[in-house]
């Protein structure tokens, strides 16, 4: 049974290499429909991981334009080193951490008018859908609001790690080649990345109220 | 296990990355030790809500900034494949260039254009030099020495408006005082200093007047420094000719 999943891993990520090298070698003529894919494939992934790591709507954007920029005019020396996914997955990294360093040199002192990113959602984003009750909404709403607040306050480096592993998906090996470091490293990161994540969720006598308030109120 | 080492274990049990003997201890310790299994419950409700984080669309702004930068990048590929589509590139760039930068430019170039020509067409008619001076300098009642300069002055001001020398001729020292027997030659001196016209006053047309009109040749009277058309008066005594006029 266990070999089955293993043969069966391996022909998937084979046709998925394959997959990779056709897209890059699309990409490398200026075949139109590789350049459709690539973004097709990829924009929303690159825009979420981005938006997790910077918090900032117009920042990911620019950090997406960018990453993008660079997928195209390096994807003729791109070797294949490592997969197509992660490859970009480190420029997007990469990007992220310089806008990062920007924004606390020139625009750390700049002070926004809406302070609270909760509110600046639309009622689209947070409007009742029919198979969830309003409690539900209203209950990931908040547990939602609390940790992304809680994410952005923890170290950029952990928050990196957490945020490819627990948001993006991606595994240990992945990320350790995306992040440029050792299996090892990639374990503490994580490790020290939920750690701090937690006790910033009950670090703050606030939301440690309300997010012990909330599983007492679900049951 | 101790809860200490259980507790630094629990994400990497959580994400299955623990060898089987470590995952095998830290569960028997799971299922003995309530603080750390609500410890693991804690974790493993943190890990849900990020996952079940929203994943808020690109926007169509965004998207369309992509595709529009996809489209560029791929213009500059191809014009990496052969030399005329790297010749047809830049000529589409140089003409892209060269119309964003009229562009802008159109509107105050063909304003100030205009305004030049305006300006110009009002201005013109105080500007014209082509002035027939020819009429004017009919026998003048004041004259300089041959050969010298004659300032004319504007009455008005009294400024120069031009300078202007008349024709001469070398001839002998002459009495300038003529008498009534006096025979007065007149003659138009063109550019090249030759006689274009003549006329008598005064007396018949003798040899020695024709020999003057046809071989004589005459320094021309010159306007701001160039050659022009002038006239000169030879006032011819009974018997000798005497003195040029300007």
């Amino acid at each position: 049974m266990a070999t089955a999943i293993i043969e069966l891993h391996s022909e998937c990520s084979a046709a998925a290499e394959a997959d990779d090298q056709r897209l890059i070698e699309s990409l490398r003529v200026g075949n139109e429909q590789a350049y459709e894919e690539l973004l097709g494939r990829f924009q929303q992934p690159v825009y979420t991981l981005s938006l997790r790591l910077l918090n900032d709507e117009g920042e990911a954007s620019d950090v997406v334009q960018e990453v993008f920029l660079k997928v195209f005019r390096n994807i003729g020396t791109f070797r294949g080193q490592s997969s197509l996914k992660t490859w970009i997955y480190r420029i997007t990294i990469n990007e992220a951490h310089n806008a990062r360093r920007w924004f606390f040199r020139h625009r750390r002192r700049e002070v926004e008018l809406d302070t609270d990113p909760g509110e600046a959602r639309s009622w689209k984003d947070t409007i009742a859908d029919g198979s969830r009750s309003p409690f539900e909404v209203a209950f990931d709403h908040e547990q939602a609001t609390i940790i992304e607040a809680a994410l952005n306050r923890i170290n950029p480096v952990f928050r990196s790690a957490v945020v490819l592993r627990d948001i993006t998906d991606l595994s240990y090996e992945e990320i350790a080649d995306i992040l440029g470091v050792s299996l090892g490293t990639v374990k503490s990161r994580i490790l020290r990345g939920r750690e701090a994540l937690r006790e910033e969720l009950k670090g703050d006598p606030k939301q440690q109220h309300r997010w012990r308030l909330v599983p007492e109120t679900a049951e | 296990m101790s809860c200490h080492s259980v507790q630094d274990r629990l994400s990497w049990f959580l994400d299955r990355v623990l060898v089987e003997e470590e995952r095998e201890n830290v569960a028997s310790h799971l299922a003995s030790c309530p603080t750390c299994s609500a410890r693991l419950q804690s974790l493993e409700k943190m890990r849900s809500v990020l996952k079940r984080l929203d994943k808020p669309p690109v926007s169509p702004a965004l998207a369309m900034r992509l595709r529009v930068l996809a489209s560029h990048e791929r213009q500059r590929q191809l014009a990496h494949t052969s030399l005329g589509a790297w010749l047809a590139y830049w000529r589409a760039r140089a003409e892209l260039l060269f119309d964003n930068l009229m562009r802008p430019m159109a509107l105050p170039f063909a304003g100030g254009l205009l305004s030049a020509l305006v300006l110009f067409a009002m201005l013109v008619p105080s500007l014209s030099f082509r002035h027939n001076f020819r009429d004017d300098l009919q026998i003048q009642s004041m004259s300089s020495e041959p050969g010298g300069r004659l300032v004319q002055s504007d009455p008005a001001d009294g400024a120069p408006t031009w300078i202007w020398t008349g024709a001469s001729v070398r001839l002998d020292s002459a009495d300038r005082s003529g008498d009534g027997d006096d025979t007065i030659l007149e003659l138009t001196i063109d550019e090249t200093g030759r006689v274009a016209d003549y006329s008598v006053q005064g007396g018949p047309l003798t040899s020695e007047m024709e020999n003057l009109i046809l071989f004589s040749r005459f320094t021309p009277a010159t306007l701001n420094g160039r050659t022009t058309s002038g006239k000169t008066r030879v006032v011819f005594h009974t018997h000798r000719r005497r003195n040029v006029r300007s």
